[in-house]
C-alpha cells in the first residue's frame, strides 16, 4: 500500500510547485487511523499555519503553499476563518498565473457572495478582466461566478458584457455563465442583452451553444411568451444535432451531443405548454428524438426522460394524436420497459417518467395495464427508500374516489414507519393524506378514523391550514342530509374519545381539532351535552393547554352556549379565569365570551351555524361604507386622501441598491391625511371614568420593572382594546363598541360577502372524467363505503376490495382473476378508475376542466392570502377577526392595531415604532424628556393611573393643551406604552374635543423619554418648525 | 442546477467539496455528515438517487470514491448522473488513469478540472477534448511561469 504513495521525487509532484511540508502533512492525515488522530494533525497544522501567515514578508511562493494547505483543512471541515484574508491578499498580490489561480480558488472556496471580504476582490477581478492574457480573464470569470454579489455587479458588468464577443470561445462561454448566474440574482439587469443572447444562439459554436442554452432555460422559464419565436431556431438546431451535423467530439456514448438535446427539449417543453400551435410544431420532433434514443444507453435515458416530460406538457389535443396508438408505436410504451427493468436506476426512471404523465393518458390496452400496476405495487415493498418514495408520489397523483381508501392506508403505513428525523417527508405525507381525504372522500367514518390516526402519529407536524382542511372533511355537505348528521355524530363521538384520553399525551393539533368538532356539532349528540361542556371547562385551565387550544376551547364553549341557551356558572368561572391570561387573544375571546354569554340575542346573531362551504368575496372597494362616509362628510369631515402604499417596493429597491451613504438631505415630510376611519376609530372614544371602574387588573408593576426590565416584563396586553367593554357588560355598552348595531352587521355581511357558485361545491377531482360519470360513480361508491364501515373495517380481508369488483366492473382484471393474490388485488384496487375511460372526449375535456381546477385553486390561494379562511370567519366571527380582515385589506391602520400585537421583542417594538413615525408622521407628536427619573418611576409604581398629568403645554404647538389621565397599556423591556385622553382646542370653533393619545415611555439610564403620538389629523396641521426636531428619533 | 458536489472515500473521508450555492456552515456540516452516512449504508444495487429534504442527491461510486451531487427538485436526475460521469472521465484523462491518491495529493487540480467543467452549477462545456485542452494550456503556462522564475532566481 505504502509503495503506491507518491514520493516527493515523483516528477509530477516536483512540477506541482508544492512543498515538502505540504506533502508530509497530506500523507500524515491520509495515514491517520482515527478521526481523532486526523483532527489532531489538522489542528497542529492550523496552529503552524496561523503562526506562519502572521509573519511579515512571506514570499508568494510560500504563501501559495500555505493557502493550499488551508484549502485542504477547510475541505476536511475545519474552521480556517483566520486564513480568509490571506487568501484574498494572495489573489490581490499574485504576480504569476499560478499564484493567481491558487488565490482565486481559495477565495471561491472560502468566501461566498455575501461575505464581507469579497468586496476586496473587486479591483483584482477588474484588472484581470482587462488583461490581454485570456487565461487570466478565464480565472477572473470563474472566480466571479462564485463571488458575484450586488455590490460587484456595477463594477464588472460592462467588462463581462464585452467578453461576450471575445475571440476565444472559452472566454465567451464563461462570460455567458456569469450572466446565467447574474440572471438568478437580478433578472432585470440582462434585459437589454436579449438581442445579443439570441445572436449567440445562432452563431453555431457548439460549446458556446451548450452554455447559452443554460441561460435560455432560465429566460424561458421566467417569461415563455417572450421567446415563442425561438421555436424554429431550436427545432433547426435539434434536427441538426440528430442528423449528426455537430463535430464527433460532442458525441457521448454513441449519442450525438446529448447535453444539447436535453436542454433544447427542456426549452421546447416549456414553450409548448398550453400552446396548441407550438405543440403541433414540436410534437413530432420530440417523438422522433425519443425514438432515436430508444436503443441507447446511459445518457440516452436522460434524453428519454426529458422527452416524456416535454410530451406530457404538450397541449392535450396534440398529445392525443401522438399517443393514441398501439403499444409498439406509442411513445409512452417505453416507460413499461423501464418499469420492468431490474436495474434500480432504470426502474426509478420508469417511476419518475410515469409520474410526469397525467393518469388520464394511462390508457389501458394501449400501453398501460395490470402488468405495470403490479410493478408499482412491488415497488411499495421495495427496500430501496428512493423507489418507495417515488411510488408514494405516484400514488398521490393517481388517487381517485375508487382507490383512495387503499392509498391513504398505504401512506399512513409509511408515515408510521418513517423515522421521526425525516420531518420533510412526514410533513408532506400528513399534508397529502389530509388533502386527498378532503378532496375525494365521500364522508365516511373510516376517513375520520384515518385522520385521527394521522394526527396521533404526527400531530406535531400538522399546521393550521391542514387542520382546517381536516375539519372541512366533516363539515362538507353531501346530498344526503341523514348521512351528514350520521357522520357528524360519529365525529363527535370520536372527538369525545380523544378528550377522554390523557390529554397531556395527545398532540395539541388533535385536541384543537376535537374541540372544534365538539363546538360545531355537539348538537348532533342526543344527550351528554353537560358532560362535554364540563370536559371542555376542565381542559381549559390546565397547565399544559397552550394558547391556541385555549382559544379553540373558548370558541367552542361559546358555540355550545349558543346552542343550549344556557350558561352554567361553572363555565363562566372557567372562562373568567382566562381573562388573566397573558395572551391578548385569549383575553379578548374570554372577554367576548363573558359579554356574549349574557346576551343570547346578540349571540345568536353572531353565531350562525356552520352550514356548508361557502366562498367569500371581499368587497375591496368597501362600498358598504359609502353611506357612512357620505354622512361623515356632510357633518364636516374632510374627504379622504389616499396615501399610496409604496413602502414594500421601496424596501425591496433599497435592498437591491448597493448600500451607500445618502448625502442629500431627506425630503421634507409631506403629511398625508388619513380621514376615512369611520368604523374603528370610534372604538377609542371612551370616557375618563372608564379607567377607574373598568375593573381590569392593573398590570403588576414593581421595582423589577425599572431595575431589571430586560427579562420577561409583566405584559398586560389588549387592555385598551377591551376597556370599552369591560366596564360593565350590558347591551347598551356593547353597542357603543363600534358605533351602532347596524353598522356592525353591515360590516360583517360585507367582509364575508358570500358568493356560492354551484360548481365550486364540487371538490372532487372531476377533471379526469366527464362530470356526469363522476357523479354517478360517487353515488355508486358512497353507499358501499358506509356499508363497509358499519361492518367494521378491521377484518383482514379488505372490504373495499370486495366491493370494488362489484361497483367497478369496468376493470376487467378483477373479473378475470378468480382467486387473486394479495398483490393482484392491491394492484387492481389501485388501478380502478385510473385511465380506464379512454374515450377521446374524456381526455380532451380534461384540458378544459383542468382550467377550472386551476381556477378553483387560485381562488383557494386567494383566500389563503387574505389570511383567514372562510369557514374560520364564519364559525368564529369574533370582532377581532373582523378587524383583522380590515387590516388585511390595508384600508385602515389604527392605533388599535398597534396596541394589539402585544408580544414582541424590544427590537420589533422599536421597529414598529420607528415605522410608524416614518410612515404616519402625523402620529408622532414629539417627545418630552422627563429628567426626574424618580418621579416617573414613582408614577409607574403608584397605581399607574395618573390623573391630571400635564403634558405638551406650549411645546407642541399651542392648540394642544393636554390634561388627562394616563394608563400604562403595555410594558416591553425598558419601554412602556400608555394611553391617555387629552383635550384639544380647536382654534376655529374654540370647542373642546376629546381624543385619545398614545404615549411612549422609554426609560434610559438618567431620564425617561416620553413620546406622544396621536391619531388625529387636525393636529398635524399645526406642526411647526419648532416641532421638527422632535421627529428625529431620539436614542 | 447543481447545488453542491462532493467526493468522499468509502471510509467517509472527504476528498473534494464544492458549493455552488450559499449554505450556512451548520447546513454544510449536517449535509456532509448526513449524506456520507446515508450513502455509505446504501447497497450497490440500489438506485443512485436520494431525496434529501427539499432537494435531490445523485451519487455514484467509482472504485473507492463516491461522487455526490445535490440538485434542484426539477432537475433531470439521469442527466446529472451522466454529468458526474463526464467529470470522472475528465479526471481520468487529465491524470491518466486516475486513482484516489491522485485526487488526495492533487486536490487543487481536481478543483481546476471541476471549475472548467462546471460554472454556476451548470455544465459549461460538453466537449471533453476542449476542456482538457484548456486545462493543459493553463498547466503549461503555470509551469513555464515557475521555471522562468526559478531560472531568474538562480541567475541572480
Amino acid at each position: 500500500m505504502s509503495s503506491q504513495f507518491p514520493t516527493i521525487f515523483n516528477s509530477t509532484f516536483l512540477t506541482s510547485g508544492l512543498s515538502k511540508g505540504f506533502f508530509e502533512f497530506v500523507t500524515k492525515v491520509g495515514e491517520a487511523r482515527s478521526k481523532q488522530e486526523e483532527d489532531r494533525y489538522v489542528t497542529e497544522e492550523l496552529a503552524y499555519l496561523k503562526n506562519k501567515l502572521n509573519q511579515p514578508d512571506i514570499s508568494t511562493n510560500k504563501m501559495k503553499d500555505y493557502i493550499t494547505r488551508l484549502v485542504y483543512c477547510d475541505m476536511l471541515g475545519h474552521n480556517v476563518e483566520f486564513g480568509h484574508i490571506h487568501a484574498v491578499k494572495l489573489a490581490q498580490s499574485a504576480k504569476g498565473l499560478w499564484e493567481k489561480r491558487v488565490g482565486y480558488l481559495a477565495c471561491s472556496l472560502f468566501l461566498h457572495e455575501t461575505h464581507e471580504l469579497s468586496i476586496m476582490l473587486i479591483n483584482t477581478i477588474q484588472k484581470d478582466l482587462r488583461s490581454s492574457n485570456y487565461l487570466e480573464v478565464c480565472a477572473a470569470l470563474t472566480a466571479l461566478c462564485q463571488l458575484l454579489n450586488t455590490e460587484m455587479i456595477p463594477a464588472v458588468f460592462g467588462l463581462v458584457e464585452e467578453k461576450l464577443s471575445h475571440p476565444k470561445d472559452t472566454v465567451r462561454k464563461k462570460a455567458i455563465m456569469v450572466f446565467h448566474r447574474l440572471f438568478h440574482d437580478m433578472p432585470e439587469m440582462t434585459v437589454h442583452l436579449d438581442e445579443k443572447f439570441r445572436q449567440i444562439l445562432s452563431e453555431g459554436d457548439p460549446g458556446v451553444l451548450g452554455a447559452i442554452l443554460c441561460l435560455f432555460i432560465d429566460l424561458v422559464k421566467e417569461d415563455p411568451s417572450k421567446y415563442k419565436d425561438l421555436v424554429p431556431v431550436l427545432v433547426n438546431i435539434l434536427e441538426q444535432v440528430l442528423d449528426r451535423y455537430l463535430p464527433r467530439n460532442y458525441d457521448y456514448h454513441g449519442a450525438p451531443a446529448p447535453w444539447i438535446q436535453v436542454k433544447i427539449i427542456q426549452i421546447l417543453g416549456i414553450l409548448a405548454q398550453d400552446d396548441e400551435k407550438i405543440s403541433s410544431e414540436v410534437g413530432q420532433l420530440i417523438v422522433h428524438t425519443l425514438k432515436k434514443s430508444e436503443n441507447g444507453v446511459d445518457c440516452s435515458y436522460a434524453i428519454i426522460f426529458e422527452c416524456i416530460r416535454a410530451l406530457s406538457k404538450l397541449h392535450p389535443q396534440v398529445l392525443t394524436t401522438l399517443i393514441h396508438k398501439p403499444s409498439h408505436l406509442n411513445p409512452l410504451g417505453i416507460i413499461t420497459r423501464f418499469l420492468k427493468s431490474h436495474n434500480h436506476n432504470l426502474k426509478y426512471l420508469g417511476l419518475i417518467a410515469l409520474s410526469e404523465v397525467d393518469p388520464v393518458w394511462w390508457v389501458e390496452g394501449e400501453w398501460w395495464g395490470e402488468e405495470q400496476m403490479r410493478v408499482i405495487v412491488d415497488c411499495l415493498e421495495e427496500k430501496d427508500d428512493s423507489l418507495k418514495r417515488k411510488t408514494l408520489d405516484l400514488l398521490y397523483k393517481m388517487v381517485n374516489p375508487q382507490n383512495i381508501v387503499i392509498i391513504v392506508e398505504k401512506m399512513i403505513e409509511v408515515l408510521r414507519t418513517t423515522s421521526t428525523t425525516d420531518e420533510f417527508l412526514r410533513k408532506l405525507l400528513v399534508e397529502r393524506v389530509i388533502e386527498i381525504s378532503e378532496k375525494f372522500a365521500s364522508n365516511s367514518e373510516w376517513m375520520i378514523k384515518s385522520i385521527i390516526t394521522v394526527f396521533e402519529i404526527a400531530g406535531n407536524l400538522v399546521d393550521e391550514e391542514t387542520r382546517n382542511l381536516a375539519f372541512l372533511i366533516i363539515a362538507k355537505d353531501t346530498d344526503d342530509p341523514e348521512k351528514n348528521s350520521e357522520i357528524r355524530k360519529y365525529a363527535v363521538v370520536e372527538a369525545i374519545k380523544v378528550l377522554d384520553k390523557d390529554p397531556s399525551n395527545v398532540s395539541s393539533s388533535l385536541l384543537i381539532w376535537a374541540v372544534k368538532v365538539l363546538g360545531e356539532y355537539m348538537d348532533h349528540l342526543d344527550k351528554q351535552h353537560g358532560v362535554v361542556i364540563n370536559k371542555l371547562c376542565e381542559l381549559l385551565n390546565k397547565d399544559y393547554v397552550n394558547r391556541s387550544l385555549q382559544i379553540a376551547i373558548i370558541t367552542s364553549l361559546l358555540k355550545c352556549v349558543s346552542k343550549t341557551k344556557d350558561c352554567p356558572d361553572d363555565i363562566m368561572e372557567a372562562v373568567i379565569k382566562c381573562r388573566e391570561s397573558s395572551s391578548g387573544d385569549v383575553k379578548q375571546r374570554s372577554q367576548e365570551f363573558v359579554v356574549l354569554a349574557n346576551d343570547f340575542l346578540l349571540l345568536d346573531e353572531i353565531m350562525k351555524p356552520f352550514s356548508h362551504i361557502e366562498e367569500f368575496a371581499i368587497d375591496e372597494t368597501l362600498s358598504f361604507l359609502d353611506e357612512f362616509v357620505e354622512e361623515a362628510v356632510k357633518n364636516g369631515a374632510k374627504p379622504y386622501n389616499p396615501i399610496p402604499i409604496v413602502r414594500n417596493n421601496e424596501a425591496s429597491e433599497s435592498e437591491k441598491k448597493p448600500a451607500a451613504i445618502r448625502y442629500e438631505a431627506y425630503e421634507k415630510p409631506i403629511l398625508p391625511y388619513n380621514q376615512s376611519k369611520p368604523v374603528v376609530s370610534n372604538i377609542l372614544s371612551f370616557s375618563e371614568s372608564r379607567y377607574e371602574d373598568s375593573g381590569l387588573a392593573s398590570p403588576p408593576v414593581d421595582d423589577s420593572m425599572l431595575t431589571s426590565w430586560i427579562g420577561s416584563p409583566p405584559v398586560t396586553p389588549g387592555q385598551l382594546a377591551w376597556m370599552s367593554v369591560s366596564k360593565d357588560s350590558t347591551f347598551g355598552e356593547y353597542e357603543e363598541f363600534d358605533g351602532n348595531r347596524q353598522n356592525r352587521q353591515s360590516l360583517m355581511a360585507s367582509v364575508a360577502k358570500i358568493v356560492t357558485s354551484p360548481s365550486s361545491l364540487k371538490w372532487s377531482r372531476a377533471g379526469y372524467k366527464p362530470i356526469q360519470q363522476q357523479s354517478s360513480r360517487n353515488d355508486a361508491t358512497s353507499p358501499t363505503l358506509s356499508a363497509i364501515s358499519s361492518e367494521g373495517t378491521s377484518n383482514n380481508v379488505h372490504p373495499f376490495l370486495r366491493t370494488s369488483s362489484k361497483t367497478t366492473p369496468v376493470t376487467s382484471i378483477t373479473a378475470k382473476n378468480v382467486v387473486p393474490s394479495e398483490k393482484d388485488r392491491l394492484a387492481s384496487a389501485l388501478l380502478s378508475g385510473v385511465g380506464t375511460n379512454s374515450e377521446l372526449n374524456a381526455s380532451i375535456s380534461r384540458h378544459s376542466v383542468n382550467v377550472n381546477r386551476s381556477g378553483n385553486l387560485s381562488k383557494f390561494h386567494q383566500r389563503k392570502s387574505i389570511g383567514t379562511s372562510p369557514y374560520h370567519t364564519r364559525t368564529e366571527s369574533t370582532f377581532s377577526e373582523i378587524y383583522h380582515n380590515i387590516e388585511s385589506l390595508h384600508i385602515n391602520k389604527n392605533i388599535l392595531q398597534y396596541l394589539k400585537p402585544l408580544q414582541m421583542t424590544i427590537k420589533d417594538y422599536e421597529k414598529i415604532w420607528t415605522d410608524l413615525s416614518n410612515e404616519r408622521r402625523e402620529e408622532v407628536m414629539g417627545e418630552l424628556v422627563i429628567s426626574n427619573i424618580e418621579i416617573i418611576k414613582q408614577r409607574l409604581e403608584d397605581g399607574i393611573n395618573e390623573k391630571t398629568n400635564e403634558f405638551g403645554n406650549g411645546g407642541f404647538g399651542d392648540n394642544l393643551s393636554g390634561k388627562g389621565s394616563w394608563k400604562i397599556v403595555e410594558v416591553i423591556g425598558k419601554e412602556a406604552i400608555a394611553a391617555s385622553q387629552y383635550n384639544q382646542m380647536n382654534s376655529s370653533t374654540l370647542s373642546l374635543s376629546e381624543n385619545i393619545i398614545l404615549m411612549h415611555f422609554k426609560v434610559q439610564p438618567l431620564h425617561c423619554v416620553f413620546t406622544i403620538r396621536s391619531d388625529i389629523e387636525e393636529i398635524i396641521d399645526s406642526i411647526t418648525e419648532e416641532m421638527k426636531p422632535y421627529f428625529v428619533w431620539n436614542e | 442546477m447543481i447545488l453542491y458536489l462532493f467526493i468522499f472515500s468509502r471510509h467517509g473521508k472527504m476528498r473534494l467539496k464544492k458549493w455552488f450555492q450559499y449554505f450556512t456552515d451548520k447546513e454544510k456540516t449536517t449535509l456532509t455528515t448526513d449524506l456520507t452516512t446515508v450513502i455509505l449504508s446504501r447497497k450497490r444495487s440500489m438506485c443512485n438517487v436520494l431525496e434529501y429534504g427539499e432537494h435531490k442527491v445523485i451519487y455514484k461510486r467509482y472504485a473507492s470514491l463516491y461522487f455526490v451531487a445535490g440538485i434542484d427538485w426539477n432537475e433531470n436526475e439521469l442527466y446529472t448522473l451522466e454529468v458526474i460521469h463526464r467529470y470522472v472521465q475528465l479526471l481520468d484523462e487529465f491524470f491518466g488513469n486516475v486513482c484516489e491518491l491522485d485526487i488526495i495529493y492533487n486536490f487543487d487540480k481536481a478543483y481546476y478540472v471541476l471549475d472548467e467543467l462546471f460554472m454556476a452549477g451548470e455544465l459549461q462545456e460538453p466537449n471533453k477534448k476542449a476542456v482538457i485542452r484548456h486545462i493543459n494550456s493553463f498547466e503549461q503556462t503555470c509551469q513555464l511561469d515557475i521555471l522562468t522564475r526559478n531560472l531568474e532566481e538562480s541567475i541572480k
